[in-house]
């Protein structure tokens, strides 16, 4: 990846502006859905006292989760104003106004003060930040000591096969995924402790099995028209096929990760 | 929950502040019940006006007390049984025989007998009551006490020892605080604590340590008493036990309020989890006999610290194998499959994270030197109070007291609030001549604000 962060970050975000993404993905776009942001904010000890920042937020499908379900206070951060006003019209409807709010930031550059959340969540986009490191740098300054990230990603422990490559690789966030070591070791950079790693593959076979319905759905009401879909963006079909054997493979895989900011006891009483 | 009583209008209770965990309680780690041998007692009035056991009680005793006196030396404001020393009944040994002969007909071979009160150690025929229960055949003897004794006077922890194996002491362990000690039990025991637990690791007692946790007290001292915990040789575990509101609750500001001060098992849980964050939520998990009111996480105790242990069991192994039981490590089947978790580490999807950290732990303690002694168990015990009071939850407490008649074993939570001493003529008796009135209409979730919740 050669762009500069910044870029990235508009040009993903674009990318997921597209109707033709949603329509494909579903209104939570991470593989898992709200399902998967439930079992991430649950592993992260989101409590209805937390104050969670969401790194990424999209249209804020999960940002509600955490607020309607965990009845947590939630941060939504992203870098598509388009994204964000969705998420703030959306967070009104469902009556959460109070427990939510929306800023427009990259995670490069969180705009909020030192130890300020309990729990910092990304979902589906850290592999997609240049600067991995930076990212959760940041992430770990903006958590409270004893604070808990929870991310969800792609993981690849192989090249990517050339087949991959075009712009529903990049929606499906596949290239540039660091392998779950990877992530491990990062996190271990950025200064947090017991790290943990779950694989949860079944995400991605729910994904592939939606997007195929909805591709199926889609071409027998001839509701793709050609200027829908950006030109580099394969044969859909193809591409999922070659994803779900390079899954198989063992070549990529979707993991959940959580870690822990080092919190010293108050005072240790041993004798 | 929600709840309405004829009299008193409708209520809404939190029963658990983690959607997820409590469903996984309610609807993943169920255990086909085991129930007493015979019931003592016929249902005739309605759960839970028929205690003793009953039919209807799902459940039977994994866990008996044996209240041997009502005196006490210390007078805590926080105490379900209300004791004192200025209660001065101790039970005779023919009526202690009595209700341990109840215990053995009720349950065969009662696994664990805990020795209560009072302060159990008060009573002057303490050690001749142990050589009952052992003449008895009962799996575990645990006595239940605040440890005075143990700490003041010599000897003591040796005479118990004489007991040991198969004798358990669960000793009153709060907090680490003077303050802490002051509120929860009217004294500043913390030295006393410490030269009790001293005392126990020099003579070799197996020893769980209870804590009465109350919201704002010491919720926030958890971690370090599993910190000490782990640093004790004596100790095999921790218990952590929401305050009930039942018996004498004092120190409360204008009296215990039941939306200030209750705390249920899931916020103990999380504080838990946030305190001793070696522990992954996949840890600590429903115990499947009574799964929304216990849980347990078991874990190896090493020199370098806690590696826990119940994230790599399927939880298939513990709803459907061993007993129904409180102490899963009791159980021969468990405890094997446990050990066998490091010694056969094959048998476990070697692939699991989880399991590949744990055998990194493990090279700095070559497996043949672990063994039974090396497991750690941290056990929740929320008792049921009036306040989230549930009647499909209560016909599977298993935890039980035998009554003083000899004839009746009840049920821990329903004895302290509707059958320990008076309570039964004061309180149950008019309830349970009370008429049926019957409730109108639906309880109308509007009128309690509730939020506005999104299928999720």
């Amino acid at each position: 990846m050669s762009v500069a962060g910044q870029n990235i970050a508009s040009c993903c975000a674009g990318l997921y502006e597209l109707p033709i993404v949603e329509q494909l993905l579903g209104e939570s776009f991470h593989p898992g859905g709200t399902k998967l942001t439930r079992q991430l904010a649950s592993a992260s000890l989101v409590s209805p006292n937390s104050s969670v920042l969401d790194v990424a937020c999209g249209n804020g499908r999960s940002a509600r989760v955490i607020a309607t379900h965990f009845g947590a206070t939630v941060t939504g951060c992203d870098y598509s104003a388009v994204n964000l006003r969705r998420a703030i019209m959306s967070s009104q409807a469902a009556g959460i106004s109070d427990k939510s709010q929306f800023v427009r930031a990259s995670a490069m550059r969180l705009p909020f003060s030192p130890k300020s959340f309990d729990v910092a969540l990304c979902e589906c986009s850290l592999c997609l930040f240049e600067d991995m490191d930076a990212a959760l740098g940041q992430l770990h300054a903006v958590l409270r000591p004893g604070g808990r990230v929870g991310i969800s990603d792609f993981f690849l422990n192989a090249p990517v096969p050339d087949s991959l490559d075009g712009l529903l690789g990049q929606v499906l966030c596949v290239a540039g995924a660091p392998s779950a070591d990877g992530y491990r070791e990062a996190l271990s950079r950025a200064g947090f402790d017991f790290v943990r790693i779950r694989k949860v593959n079944w995400t991605l076979a729910d994904m592939i099995q939606r997007i195929r319905k909805q591709l199926k759905l889609l071409a027998t009401t001839n509701l793709i028209a050609d200027a829908e879909l950006p030109n580099d963006f394969g044969n859909p079909a193809e591409v999922l096929k070659d994803l779900e054997s390079f899954i198989n493979s063992g070549g990529a895989g979707y993991l959940v990760a959580t870690a822990t900011v080092t919190q010293h006891r108050r005072r240790l009483d041993k004798q | 929950m929600l709840k309405r009583c004829p009299e008193h209008g409708a209520e809404r209770v939190l029963m658990a502040d983690d959607i997820g965990y409590y469903k996984l309680a309610r609807e993943t780690f169920i255990k086909t019940p085991e129930q007493v041998i015979a019931p003592n007692t016929p249902a005739r009035y309605g759960c839970p006006y028929d205690c003793g056991i009953c039919p209807d009680h799902e459940q039977h005793g994994c866990t008996l007390l044996i209240e041997v006196t009502d005196n006490c030396n210390l007078r805590c404001p926080t105490c379900y049984a209300g004791s004192g020393p200025e209660r001065q009944t101790h039970r005779s040994l023919e009526q202690i025989e009595r209700m341990l002969d109840r215990a053995v007909a009720n349950e065969g071979e009662p696994s664990i007998i805990q020795i209560s009160g009072g302060e159990p150690t008060m009573h002057p025929e303490f050690f001749e009551i142990l050589e009952r229960v052992r003449q008895r055949p009962v799996g575990h003897l645990m006595v239940n006490t605040n440890g005075i004794r143990i700490a003041n006077e010599d000897g003591f922890a040796e005479r118990l020892a004489e007991f040991s194996p198969g004798l358990e002491i669960y000793l009153q362990f709060d907090s680490f605080r003077p303050e802490v000690l002051k509120t929860l039990r009217g004294t500043n025991l913390r030295t006393t604590h410490a030269r009790a637990v001293e005392r126990l690791n020099a003579s070799g007692i197996h020893t769980t340590l209870v804590a009465t946790i109350r919201r704002g007290l010491n919720d926030d001292e958890m971690g370090e008493i599993i910190d000490y915990a782990t640093a004790q040789p004596c100790v095999r575990g921790v218990t952590f036990q929401p305050v009930q509101a039942a018996g004498r609750l004092e120190g409360y500001e204008s009296g215990y309020n039941c939306g200030r001060d209750r705390l249920t098992l899931t916020e103990i849980r999380r504080r838990i989890l946030e305190q001793c964050p070696v522990f992954a939520p996949e840890d600590l998990i429903p115990v499947p006999c009574h799964p929304d009111h216990l849980a347990m996480a078991y874990a190896l105790k090493l020199d370098s610290g806690l590696v826990p242990l119940t994230g790599l069991v399927d939880p298939e192994f513990l709803i459907e194998g061993g007993g129904a039981t409180i102490s899963y490590e009791k159980e021969p089947a468990v405890r094997e499959h446990f050990l066998n978790l490091f010694s056969t580490h094959h048998s476990v999807d070697s692939q699991t994270d989880a399991m590949s950290g744990f055998l990194d732990k493990l090279q700095s303690a070559p497996p043949q030197k672990l063994g039974y002694e090396n497991i750690f168990r941290i056990l929740i015990v929320e008792f049921i109070d009036a306040q989230g009071f549930d009647l499909r939850s209560i016909r599977k407490t298993c935890v039980h007291i035998v009554h003083p008649d000899g004839k009746r074993v009840i049920p821990f939570d329903t004895y302290n609030l509707l059958y320990r001493d008076g309570l039964e003529s004061l309180l149950l008796e008019p309830l349970r001549k009370r008429e049926f009135m019957p409730l109108k209409g639906p309880i109308s979730l509007a009128r309690y604000g509730a939020a506005k919740d999104e299928p999720t």
